[in-house]
């Protein structure tokens, strides 16, 4: 079965040449094509437990390509993702640099998952960032550069961070086996870099910053590779402390509170991004087999609702041109299934038993149980969850449109949308009834009970209180509120000023030392021509203001003209007859000197 | 057959003086004239790689030529450190070679034939430095690189070359004078100056004196561009661009750091190094020097000074790579020199061709020049995305082993700098990625006319970043096979 | 036979010849230059023969008429004045073949005739002064060169030469008078003249304040004439205004001679045992050396005239000599004398290059030469040879003896002088370069530089000086590359042996 054996990665790498040269619906055909591919392959691999090592670097063996049960399943969901989001993009023609960079990311991603070692992950982490930055860059945006550059920066630390901790690792324990990290520097490093792909507060600010600036399928894309692909890595890893189960917490919280406060929809979905990573972290963070099946479960179906949100939000922002929540409105009759979809994903997201979301939510809880706070401060999550979901559903499609008069009805997303749209949440609904379906795919062999009587208490409860402030509160219901800032005012402050600094201090003090060597050189050069004279200037010069004080005005006029003279006329004629005056002097002196030196001997 | 190849290193060094003097001669038909730099260049790669195979199996060619001085007789030795730099050199030369000539013509440049000429001798005065087998041979070949590189920095000749060639022979006369004393003192101690893969310094001398000699050496190798010695890199931009290219990015700046690996390696040793506290010393100037260097990039609009800048922080990877003292940190740093060397020469090349072709070289001006010349922006973009060490190009190998290295050799601090340094390589390259391949100029039709340069200087800046990626996929083949014999070479005794 | 008597002949038979010189050129001054080619080569060629006689039997001692000294006039030639003899040689020859299209050009037609006189007599009294080992006649020597030189450097016919002419008299003739007394006093302290025996008789009286005083008085006179900083005065008015070739021949063979007198009486009359114990001077010298270098080749930074550029230049190099005298050390010592070699050779190179510049452009001025190497490709070739020799650019000779004068003062522990000789190089960098900027980067007034020139080369058609002017010029230039390739054979065979008999050894 060695055909078997080709990562899938590499599929996708390999499909980015044709893209170069194909056009229009051919493009978009062939990126189908090429996600298609990978699918087979992340499925053909699953079960098997083939393994590709190469020794790429002197002293580390590579692993390209390593299966177990747990990347079977990530690889088949990520591949599975990345097709509908191909799919979902092949509405129209894309710049070529956008789906390439869309199938480098699913690439990336599929080789984070099936690496065998922490030097192929990083790699490809570091791919996975470019991938993504051709993404972002390739959107009309405006803000796309700016948001695109901070973006890459923010990943290249990371990247940096997470080879330091690789290298660690490497030292520590001789191999770069991916595996518990021992604490210490090395611990801190690898949990940066892994932090800011999986969007740690304070790490997080490119996600808003760079998603809602993406064009309508790059968030798509953007949305499901880069965060997830960190909280496989965690999982994979494992063996961190309590600490990351709060870290996880917090985000949950955070990224709800801000998701509350945002007018920008793709701006919502990626603070709603970091809360659900959130879950994710503190699940793994829990560290128990059921904590890390949690957290995975938690990344599949967020890859599936997250995903399936950005779509209806494309859709709605593709045909309707308008990114606000403030400016929409009424669109559950134009746009019905767009609408239905929307519906399902965000109550997917809230939680809803009978949808995925519910099936993992109820397991991360669960597994949070260990550590104390941690459950009450995720309920305490999954009830802002439920209000942004609805504000968002509610102003989004069911309110009255905004503005007098009757404005041009949008018409239903178009049929490639639609197509992945309706797939992915068909998806949602299958696993969301039939838990097992993902259930028994995962590594601990966990098993969920959405339908337990507990865990329908507990969402009911969450639901109610939820429903309850949004209905009693009238502000949630009301838009236009736009939260637009972040702690990132605090970094792009930072890199101003370190441009500030070489622009100006830096570049000034190094034209000073240069102007200063030039000046001293400059005189020595003059004074070289001729000694004496030179000598004689300097101490007339010098005496100038004595002169001025004491003698008499036509004195001291007369003084300043030789003085103006002698500098006129420098370097003067060097001959003259001196040979009975310098030279006899000189020779006395010498000779003197000589003497001088024997009468002392 | 055997005392044939035992010849060769010399006639490595003979074949583009021979061409030189060829150029002198030949130099009324342009044709013939660079008919006989590109003979000269194939040739010299063909002695190299001649070498390649007795090298890479762990063997070294000595050869004297005849005696000099006391301490050191005109001698060559190639082993597989030198070829790490021989072989890059006679690679580079032959590409540069061909960019060279597309590039003087293109601009009608004057006196091409002194140019050529002294590029044809500093080739093989940069081989030299490769190959010798001791410090006054290569104090010798250090010597002669200063002067002849010298016309062609001040190549066009106006008043501000004029002053920029002062200060680059100023500095580098300098450092030649340190290299002198440091070259004496050596041989002064011990009565020798040929290279000893581990060195053989230990126990000839107080620690002071060792301190202060090494501190001589640093300074003799001012080419290594080391803060704040490093003034006269910029400044020497203002020479045509295959000279920034072949020079300033590879045969001038890396004699720089190879003399200080050698020093390190061959005379000092790591165990004294260590034992001295050098490698600390050697660290914080080094690290000094990669943020600083990147700091003046960021703030620089003209595209050949910033590479300049970005060159001045690169080398310092090296050095910083040698100061950790241990395996890794050695490897990363040796690695670094092939393949810093062949992912700045893209960058090079590309400056001089939108030169060529668009008369561009302030950053600024070059707003979607991509879709003008698209093959030229996208080779800069790879190779600066390698500089940052992102794959799937070269640079990202001597990071790991650099980072590893900073760690085995316990000092987990320039962790931090070399983390820090990649984000801002990334704050000074993404932008001008952004303005070559995303940016739309002002005026759309400030860039009618501008096409692709002559195919003569397309191909090498294709070859060079075709090689860097390659260089990615298999690195050892051959310079990190050659670095881990020479590595095998001067830990043989022992590691501090 | 002959060779016995060679000795004697390098001396009469020039003398001889300045006499035929003259007699010959009343009837037809064509004649000059072929007999003084054919007295200087003759000098030459019995010059190899006695060096290789030394080197395999040991010094040469002749007595004049075959008077046995102290009565008569010893002539010696050992592995040291061997040396110095070859090198002054070998540069008067290269001067004379110089000499011929350059008189031409330079000097009156009526004129010629005593020009070639007074130069083969020049030669003839620094060959005497280099063989001779009587300390007497040494004076003699001097003064017969000495008043041909003040001669010669007037010949230039300028109002300046005058004044150069008569401020090197008025300072050679005080330091004649001070070697005069430092004979006379040494002749009190021990009733002889010859060399030898004063060395032998002279440790007795070492306390003896009138030996002290003749050593000073010696090493004042010397000083001048070796144009020691500070008593350097005359030397770059001499140099500059003098023709060409006289410049050449002064500014070689004269200095080096007279180095050689002072390092003979230092050496040889008052041994090292005096010089570095009784009276321990070598600091002093050392001192001035360094001032001298630095100075020298300041001053050298400020001219504009590359004659007397090249004049400060010779000022700061023979600080080098002196450097390894003060350092008095066998490395250094070898390195002294290489350099008395390797200046000789890179200095009248350099000399004869300007000669060529003044002959073609008429100027020395260098802000009048700008992209002079266009039209004299060669000379100027020539002259970068040479100049990177004074830089100390390895492999020139030029390096290699700074090698060594660095190598010696390190072993000695004079580390900061032995900086101050590396500053010094530094410096000769400068000076060298200010020409070379101009002649190869300088654009003449009316052609834009850069692009505008085109394919560059020669656009104004190249006007070499002629070939007799060339090819010494040439040949010099590439014996600073030979030289230095070759340089461990001299140490090996000459300079070594030269400087264990000066230290005493042997």
């Amino acid at each position: 079965m060695t055909m078997i054996a080709l990562p899938p990665a590499f599929i996708c790498l390999a499909g980015l040449i044709p893209v170069l040269v194909l056009r229009g619906s051919a493009r978009n055909a062939w990126a189908v094509l090429t996600g298609a591919a990978a699918l087979l392959a992340a499925l053909a691999l699953a079960g098997s437990s083939t393994e590709l090592a190469v020794s790429l670097l002197p002293g580390i063996e590579t692993v390209l390509l390593q299966v177990d049960p747990m990347r079977s399943l990530a690889g088949a969901v990520f591949a599975l993702a990345g097709l509908l989001t191909l799919v979902y993009a092949a509405c129209r023609e894309l710049p070529a640099a956008e789906t390439m960079g869309m199938t480098a990311s699913l690439g990336a991603t599929l080789g984070i998952v099936y690496a065998g070692d922490l030097i192929t992950v990083f790699l490809f982490w570091e791919l996975l960032a470019l991938a993504s930055l051709s993404i972002i860059w390739s959107s009309e945006d405006p803000g796309s550069q700016g948001a695109g550059y901070r973006y890459l920066l923010f990943h290249i630390f990371g990247g940096a961070c997470l080879l330091g901790g690789i290298a660690y690792t490497v030292v520590t324990t001789g191999s770069a086996a991916i595996g518990p990290v021992a604490a210490g520097p090395g611990l801190l490093l690898m949990l940066t870099g892994i932090g800011v792909n999986a969007a740690f507060i304070p790490l997080h600010t490119w996600a808003p910053d760079a998603y809602p600036r993406a064009s309508v399928a790059g968030s798509v894309a953007l949305c499901i590779f880069t965060t997830k692909a960190a909280v496989f890595l965690l999982a994979a890893i494992g063996g961190w402390g309590v600490a990351v189960a709060y870290m996880g917490a917090a985000m949950a919280l955070y990224g709800a509170v801000f998701a509350l406060m945002q007018d920008d929809i793709r701006r919502l979905l990626s603070y709603s991004i970091i809360s659900q990573v959130g879950y994710m972290v503190a699940a793994i963070g829990a560290g128990t087999a059921a904590g890390i099946d949690a957290g995975l479960a938690h990344m599949v179906n967020d890859i599936l609702f997250k995903s399936l949100l950005f779509m209806a939000a494309g859709a709605l922002i593709y045909r309707t041109g308008c990114m606000r929540l403030s400016g929409l409105g009424g669109l559950a009759r134009p746009m019905p299934l767009t609408t239905a979809c929307a519906v399902i994903g965000g109550l997917a997201l809230a939680g809803l038993p009978g949808l995925n979301g519910a099936v993992s939510k109820g397991m991360v809880i669960e597994a949070a149980a260990g550590v104390p706070y941690l459950p009450e401060m995720l309920l305490a999550g999954a009830v802002v969850t439920v209000i942004y979901v609805l504000r968002f559903l509610w102003l989004a499609f069911f309110r009255p449109a905004p503005g007098t008069g009757e404005p041009a009805l949008p018409r239903e997303a178009p049929l490639p949308m639609l197509v992945a749209m309706g797939l992915t949440a068909a998806l949602c609904l299958a696993i969301g009834l039939f838990p097992d379906l993902l259930t028994g795919l995962l590594p601990g062999g966990t098993h969920a009970h959405p339908f337990s009587p507990s865990h329908l208490i507990e969402s009911a409860a969450v639901f109610a209180a939820g429903g309850a402030l949004f209905l009693l509160l009238r502000p949630l219901r009301s838009p236009g509120w736009s939260f637009a800032s972040d702690i990132d005012r605090l970094y792009i402050a930072a890199g101003k000023g370190v441009f500030w600094f070489s622009a100006h201090p830096l570049d000034r003090m190094a034209g000073a030392i240069g102007r200063i060597t030039g000046i001293l050189v400059d005189t020595l050069k003059k004074a070289s021509q001729n000694p004496p004279v030179a000598g004689r200037i300097a101490g007339r010069t010098l005496a100038l203001p004595v002169v001025r004080a004491l003698a008499d005005p036509e004195a001291a006029g007369a003084y300043e003209a030789s003085l103006a003279e002698m500098q006129r006329t420098y370097p003067d004629e060097q001959i003259g007859i001196w040979g009975g005056g310098y030279g006899i002097v000189f020779v006395s002196i010498v000779a003197f000197l000589y003497f001088i030196f024997d009468l002392l001997w | 057959m055997a005392d044939l190849s035992a010849l060769l290193p010399a006639a490595t060094i003979a074949i583009p003086l021979l061409g030189a003097g060829l150029i002198l001669a030949t130099g009324r038909h342009e044709n013939i004239r660079e008919s006989v730099t590109i003979a000269a260049a194939l040739a010299m790669l063909g002695t190299v790689l001649a070498m390649l195979p007795a090298i890479l199996g762990g063997g070294k060619i000595s050869l004297t030529l005849l005696p000099m001085v006391p301490g050191g007789d005109f001698a060559l030795r190639v082993d597989a450190f030198g070829m790490v730099f021989a072989l890059t050199a006679a690679v580079l030369w032959l590409l540069n070679s061909f960019y060279a000539i597309g590039y003087m013509r293109a601009l009608k440049e004057h006196a091409q034939t002194r140019f050529f000429f002294c590029l044809a001798v500093a080739i093989a005065a940069a081989v030299g430095i490769a190959f010798s087998a001791n410090l006054v041979t290569l104090f010798l070949f250090y010597e002669v690189l200063t002067i002849i590189t010298y016309p062609l920095v001040v190549h066009i000749e106006t008043p501000a070359a004029m002053k920029a060639g002062r200060k680059y022979l100023t500095y580098l006369l300098i450092g030649g004078i340190f290299l002198l004393a440091a070259t004496i003192l050596t041989y002064l101690l011990t009565g020798t100056t040929e290279f000893v893969p581990g060195g053989f310094l230990a126990g000839s001398g107080a620690a002071l004196t060792l301190q202060v000699l090494f501190l001589l050496f640093m300074v003799g190798f001012v080419k290594a561009a080391w803060m704040p010695l490093h003034g006269w890199l910029p400044a020497a931009m203002i020479a045509p661009t295959p000279v920034s290219a072949f020079l300033h990015a590879v045969a001038v700046v890396t004699a720089g750091v190879f003399g200080i690996v050698r020093v390190a390696g061959w005379v000092y040793g790591m165990p004294l190094m260590a034992s001295l506290g050098l490698g600390v010393a050697l660290a914080a100037i080094a690290s000094f020097t990669i943020i600083t260097a990147s700091l003046f990039a960021l703030a620089e609009d003209n595209l050949k000074r910033r590479l300049a800048y970005s060159t001045v922080s690169q080398l310092s990877y090296i050095l910083l790579g040698v100061s950790m003292l241990s395996v890794a940190g050695m490897t990363g740093a040796m690695v670094h020199i092939p393949f810093h060397a062949f992912m700045k020469i893209t960058l090079f090349f590309v400056a001089g061709a939108v030169i060529v072709a668009a008369g561009r070289e302030r950053i600024s001006d070059m707003k979607g020049l991509g879709r003008k010349m698209p093959v030229t922006a996208l080779m800069f973009s790879a190779a600066a995305i390698g500089i940052c060490g992102l794959p799937p190009l070269c640079g990202i190998h001597s990071k790991i082993f650099l980072m590893v290295g900073a760690v085995e050799g316990g000092m987990p601090v320039l962790l931090l700098v070399i983390i820090a340094s990649a984000v801002l390589n990334a704050a000074y390259f993404l932008p001008i990625i952004y303005t070559m391949l995303v940016d739309r100029p002002a005026d759309p039709h400030a860039l009618d006319g501008v096409a692709e340069p002559p195919l003569i200087m397309l191909v090498p800046i294709v070859l060079t970043a075709a090689l860097s990626v390659l260089f990615f996929f298999n690195p050892s083949v051959p310079f990190m096979d050659l670095v881990q014999i020479a590595i095998g070479e001067i830990t043989a005794g022992g590691l501090p | 036979m002959m060779l016995v008597h060679l000795p004697v002949f390098l001396v009469t038979i020039p003398i001889v010849a300045s006499l035929l010189i003259l007699a010959a050129g009343w009837h037809d001054r064509r004649f000059c230059h072929p007999i003084a080619l054919a007295t200087v080569l003759f000098q030459f060629g019995a010059a190899v023969v006695l060096l290789f006689g030394v080197m395999r039997g040991g010094p040469i001692h002749y007595h004049v008429g075959g008077w046995a000294p102290p009565l008569g006039i010893e002539l010696v030639i050992d592995s040291f004045n061997g040396f110095i003899l070859i090198v002054i040689l070998l540069l008067s020859a290269a001067a004379v073949v110089y000499a011929k299209r350059s008189v031409e050009k330079e000097i009156p037609a009526d004129k010629t005739v005593s020009f070639y006189v007074l130069f083969q007599l020049l030669i003839t009294g620094l060959v005497g002064m280099t063989i001779t080992g009587d300390i007497f006649n040494l004076y003699v020597f001097l003064e017969i060169s000495s008043i041909s030189a003040y001669t010669l450097i007037s010949a230039a016919r300028r109002p300046h030469s005058y004044v150069a002419s008569f401020n090197y008299l008025v300072l050679g003739s005080i330091a004649a008078g001070f070697i005069l007394l430092g004979i006379g006093n040494l002749y009190v302290a021990t009733g002889s003249l010859n060399m030898r025996e004063l060395a032998v008789m002279l440790p007795a009286s070492y306390e003896l304040a009138t030996v002290h005083s003749a050593f000073l008085f010696l090493m004042i006179g010397f000083s001048i004439k070796a144009a020691v900083f500070p008593l350097h005065l005359w030397l770059p008015d001499a140099y500059a205004e003098s023709p060409s070739v006289v410049t050449v021949l002064i500014s070689t063979v004269m200095a080096k001679v007279s180095v050689y007198a002072l390092f003979r009486i230092l050496f040889t009359v008052f041994t090292t045992a005096y010089i570095l114990d009784s009276f321990p001077v070598t600091g002093i010298v050392l001192f001035i050396a360094a001032v001298a270098i630095i100075a020298g080749a300041v001053l050298a930074i400020g001219q504009d005239d590359l004659k007397r550029l090249l004049a400060y230049s010779s000022v700061s190099q023979i600080g080098y000599i002196m450097f390894a005298l003060g350092v008095a050390n066998q490395i250094a010592l070898e390195g002294g004398l290489l350099h008395i070699l390797g200046h000789a050779v890179m200095k009248g190179c350099l000399f004869m290059v300007a000669g060529l510049i003044i002959y073609r452009m008429g100027t020395s001025r260098l802000s009048e030469l700008k992209g002079v190497a266009k039209t004299m490709p060669v000379s100027c070739a020539a002259f970068a040879l040479a100049g990177a020799s004074m830089i100390g650019i390895p492999p020139t000779i030029g390096f290699m003896s700074k090698y060594y004068l660095v190598l010696g003062a390190f072993e000695a522990g004079h580390y900061l002088y032995a900086a101050v000789l590396l500053v010094g190089s530094l410096l000769a960098a400068v000076y060298i370069w200010k020409f070379i900027e101009v002649a190869y980067f300088g654009h003449p007034h009316g052609e834009e530089h850069g692009h505008a020139a085109g394919g560059g080369r020669n656009d104004r058609g190249k006007r070499e000086a002629p070939l007799s002017m060339l090819a010494p010029v040439v040949t010099l230039a590439l014996l600073c590359l030979i030289l230095g390739m070759g340089v461990e054979v001299l140490m090996e065979n000459v300079i070594g042996p030269a400087v264990t008999l000066l230290l005493g050894g042997a």
